[in-house]
């Protein structure tokens, strides 16, 4: 990994209103950070702090009726928040991807794995010529599932929670995208799976020059990956830095309680 | 059955049926099998597993709410798997569960006065005065104020909501509580307080607990002994501390090395003991140890051919272990590491 000022995606002075009713609320309030190519960005707090709001509007997938979202989002020289659908719709998958916390509801019950995968598959194909997609069987094998007949034939519910979420990875991993956002991947997980799945994530990381910006109120999943973290509350940045930094000197007496801890 | 036993599960199986798709045959699925257990008064009992390894299911077959397949349930000495006895084991012997989810186990449309006298409703018929006072000291055990009273759950935070939740379970002065996954759904700090409380409400009733969570960490920290199940049998039981500083099943070493760390130093090369071949998902073969298509350690000659039982461990005195190379882990290990 070279050392780069380079940066792969920009968030500036991002703020998210949600309108419930006549009431609005404030979910995100002015958040600016950004993620080296490569890297590992990691966005910690607890329930409510407005990580998950910022992972859905990096992606564009915050209802435009519900949320009103000012600030900027900077992939190279575009405004993930100023692109029209159909520029967003080729840049999922291809570009950025998602990993959501619960990959049961994530996968369509009614669909085999097969077909779930080979509609992703189309799907970046089309929209990808230029720098070319993984087949199922080498996105499958990266996320370290067996390419057989036992896993493709089989519904959702017939696997476990572990195997569902390494599908939903090689899902992800299909398009050969620069970023993926992962909104709480393990915490549905057994902390067996759980590290297995971290385990991946570090080797995909490390290997295949793919960043990640990591969304969890865990701190040792954090711990395990992210290369600098930033620490949420209630809509705004507590503190951020490096893992080291956060993790084991943190400043800020709110980081200070959520370190202190026991896992 | 000896008398100081509170309660005795002798070779319990359960068997569910399940459809793995509507047209097909039904296929029994083992939950439980090979089952005995002792559990003492006073005690807390610790069961610690993933997901479908069937503690939720052996807490419930204590509590008369689930029926086995097979084997005995002696409480106090008395046998009481007979249809008309088990359905009493909540009421006659004062066994009581706590659920996880703490927003799901409190009527929605109710007043948490309601939901409390609901259960006391259950064990004593008292005057409305003294059962107003009994409303609001339930509450004050678990430190909550009695304006509480009045609201409704949805109006309360997730941990405030399993308070009642154990208010609700102590009203019955119950002897035993099975915590399933009781604090699992809050998060950490409200965790530590609740686990607090639990221990101090043990000491001033003299309860029985059986302490059922995912989190080996949360299970050795409250519980005397402590049980490890793998898809439906016991794989090592013993005193929490031995379990959880000296584990010997390869399966409890994985949960250990597992649990996250929070220094990120240490935490990026925190790595799995659990076998790293591709994930198939085929089955594991009847006769085979249930976790030989995981285990670091398995080999084809013993584990794929017979269960292992499970058997003493000499050392520490209570332990029992059930692996075929439990004493060679390490030699293992080392050299599946190498090769």
């Amino acid at each position: 990994m070279a050392m780069t000022n380079e940066k792969l995606l920009e968030v500036n002075d991002l703020c998210v209103t949600y309108r419930i009713g006549k009431k609005s609320l404030e979910a995100v309030k002015g958040v600016s950070f950004h993620l080296r190519p490569g890297f590992c960005l990691g966005i910690v707090g607890e329930s409510g702090s407005g990580k998950s709001t910022i992972a859905a509007s990096v992606l564009g997938i915050l209802p435009r009726e519900l949320a009103k979202v000012n600030g900027e989002v900077l992939w190279g020289d575009e405004d993930l928040l100023r692109l029209s659908r159909a520029r967003l719709n080729a840049l999922r998958g291809a570009e950025i991807s998602m990993i959501f916390q619960n990959p049961s509801q994530a996968l369509h019950p009614m669909y085999t794995i097969e077909f779930q995968l080979e509609q992703v598959f189309d799907k970046v194909s089309s929209s990808n010529f230029s720098k070319g997609t993984l087949s199922v069987s080498e996105a499958m094998s990266m996320a370290r599932l067996k390419c057989s007949k036992d896993i493709l034939n089989t519904y959702p519910h017939e696997l476990s929670g572990g195997m569902k979420q390494r599908v939903m990875l090689a899902m992800a991993l299909m398009g050969k995208p620069q970023l993926i956002v992962a909104d709480e991947p393990t915490s549905a997980l057994d902390v067996t799976v759980q590290l297995e799945v971290i385990e991946l994530l570090r080797s995909i990381i490390a290997n295949e020059n793919v960043s990640l910006l990591l969304i969890s109120h865990n701190l040792g999943v954090v711990a395990g990956i992210a290369d600098e973290i930033v620490v949420l509350r209630n809509g705004g940045i507590v503190e951020s830095g490096t893992a080291e930094q956060i993790l084991l000197e943190p400043q800020h007496t709110y980081t200070r309680e959520l370190v202190g801890i026991r896992v | 059955m000896s008398k100081d036993l509170l309660v005795e599960l002798i070779d319990i199986e359960k068997v569910f049926l399940a459809r793995k798709n509507f047209m097909n045959k039904v296929k029994p699925q083992k939950a439980l099998s090979n089952i005995d257990l002792q559990i003492y008064p006073g005690e807390t009992l610790g069961i610690v597993g993933e997901t479908g390894s069937g503690k939720s299911t052996l807490g419930k077959i204590i509590l008369g709410l689930e029926r086995p397949t097979s084997g005995r349930l002696f409480i106090q000495g008395k046998e009481v798997l007979t249809s008309r006895t088990r359905s009493k084991i909540g009421s006659e012997y004062g066994f009581q569960m706590v659920f996880q989810d703490p927003a799901g186990s409190l009527n929605p449309q109710l007043r948490i006065e309601q939901v409390l006298a609901e259960a006391l409703g259950t064990v004593e018929s008292s005057p409305g005065s003294s059962r107003m006072v009994r409303l609001q000291q339930s509450l004050e055990e678990v430190e909550l104020s009695k304006e509480f009273l009045n609201r409704y759950s949805g109006q309360m935070s997730g941990g405030q909501q399993q308070r009642v939740a154990n208010a609700r379970a102590l009203l019955t002065k119950p002897r035993l509580l099975v915590l399933d996954e009781a604090v699992s759904a809050l998060d950490a700090v409200t965790q530590s307080h609740l686990l607090r409380l639990l221990k101090k409400l043990q000491k001033k009733h003299n309860l029985t607990y059986i302490f059922i969570s995912h989190d080996l960490e949360a299970v050795a920290e409250m519980s005397d002994r402590t049980v490890v199940m793998y898809q439906g049998r016991i794989v090592e039981q013993g005193e929490s501390s031995t379990i959880y500083h000296r584990p010997k099943h390869p399966y409890t070493r994985g949960l250990k090395a597992s649990i996250p760390i929070r220094d990120p130093r240490l935490a990026k090369t925190q790595r799995s003991l659990m076998r790293r071949d591709l994930l198939t998902n085929e089955e594991v073969p009847q006769h085979a140890c249930p976790f030989v298509d995981r285990c670091p350690i398995s080999d084809e000659a013993k584990c794929i051919t017979a269960t292992p039982q499970l058997t003493c461990v000499p050392e520490y005195s209570n332990h029992k272990v059930a692996c075929h190379y439990y004493r060679d882990f390490d030699e293992r290990f080392n050299q599946i590491g190498k090769g």
